[in-house]
């Protein structure tokens, strides 16, 4: 099928993709979005010792280069990663800035599916320590990420290198199965009702129990947005 | 002797209590390195972030060590020039 959009498949060749990118000394502007036919679980780079020590499974668990949380990939998500050369604009806005930017415009995005969402304008807060997932991406809402009262579904990270920033994104488009996230990283089953608390997807948002054609859709607006902005 | 220090610029717009973290060294105290050569990544607000050598040198000491967390204008460790 002929995506209307860059659109790769798995998380083995967007690693490949964005270290690719990242490696060159003058990277070109450019974008790719990605879905997960297989899931597998996708660690932030500080939480490499999560993988140690792990039984073997059929979900595999690999360490992005950006930080952030755990990250349960699968058909359930649309990923975006962004590349941006050193020398732009975008790639010289602050961390928090360049985190509002994105978020701005993914938010703006879902606009096109009635979705009405909110773009953190800081990390949330909280007194009740059991109120966050600290380890699991979705489990917690850090700056320029878009919940939904209160129900987060993009995440965001990103690398900054001296040759240009990368930026990558995780939307939500249909409930994760936190229970496989959790079971493979061995942490409680109470963190994946929990999470199951604290997120919500753009099929449930906008109302639909079959979402084929939502995925495609939302890539196709973000892939317009991105050119509207970068042009 | 320079120090290490992430710069100013990065935390622009970052609360007053939010700290970083320093994910990695990679280089050992007295290894001799190359102007701009990787001495020690960061993570800010789920951001990598690098800090190179200044020029060639070799770092003297280090004072953060891996996996711990650090705040705005804290020193990482110090970074001797080559004569």
């Amino acid at each position: 099928m002929n995506e209307p959009f860059p659109l790769g498949l798995g998380y083995l060749q967007e690693h490949h993709w964005n270290e690719q990118c990242l490696a060159q000394s003058r990277p070109a502007l450019r974008w790719r979005l990605w879905n997960y036919p297989v899931p597998a679980v996708v660690l932030g780079c500080a939480q490499r010792t999560f993988a140690e020590h792990l039984p073997a499974s059929d979900i595999p668990v690999v360490v992005r280069g950006s930080g952030g949380g755990a990250v349960l990939v699968g058909p359930w998500l649309l990923g975006l990663s962004l590349i941006v050369p050193a020398s732009h604009q975008f790639a010289n806005l602050s961390i928090v800035e360049s985190y509002r930017s994105l978020g701005k415009l993914l938010s703006q995005c879902l606009l096109d599916f009635q979705v009405r969402a909110q773009v953190a304008t800081a990390k949330a807060q909280s007194n009740d320590p059991h109120d966050f997932v600290h380890w699991a991406c979705f489990g917690s809402v850090s700056v320029g990420e878009i919940s939904s009262q209160g129900k987060k579904f993009v995440g965001l990270a990103q690398q900054r290198r001296r040759n240009g920033v990368l930026f990558v994104a995780g939307i939500l488009c249909e409930p994760s199965p936190w229970h496989l996230l959790c079971r493979r990283l061995g942490q409680p089953m109470s963190d994946a009702e929990r999470l199951r608390n604290r997120t919500t997807c753009v099929q449930e948002l906008i109302g639909v129990t079959d979402s084929v054609g939502v995925l495609p859709r939302l890539g196709l607006a973000i892939d317009e947005s991105l050119h509207q902005m970068f042009s | 002797m320079t120090d290490l220090v992430l710069a100013e610029s990065v935390w622009e717009d970052v609360g007053p209590d939010v700290e970083a973290l320093l994910d990695g060294w990679h280089a050992n105290p007295g290894e001799l390195v190359e102007a701009g050569q990787l001495l020690v990544s960061v993570v800010l607000i789920k951001s990598t972030l690098e800090i190179r050598a200044p020029s060639t040198g070799s770092i003297s000491e280090i004072i953060v060590p891996t996996e711990a967390t650090f705040k705005r204008g804290q020193v990482l460790g110090r970074f001797v020039p080559s004569e």
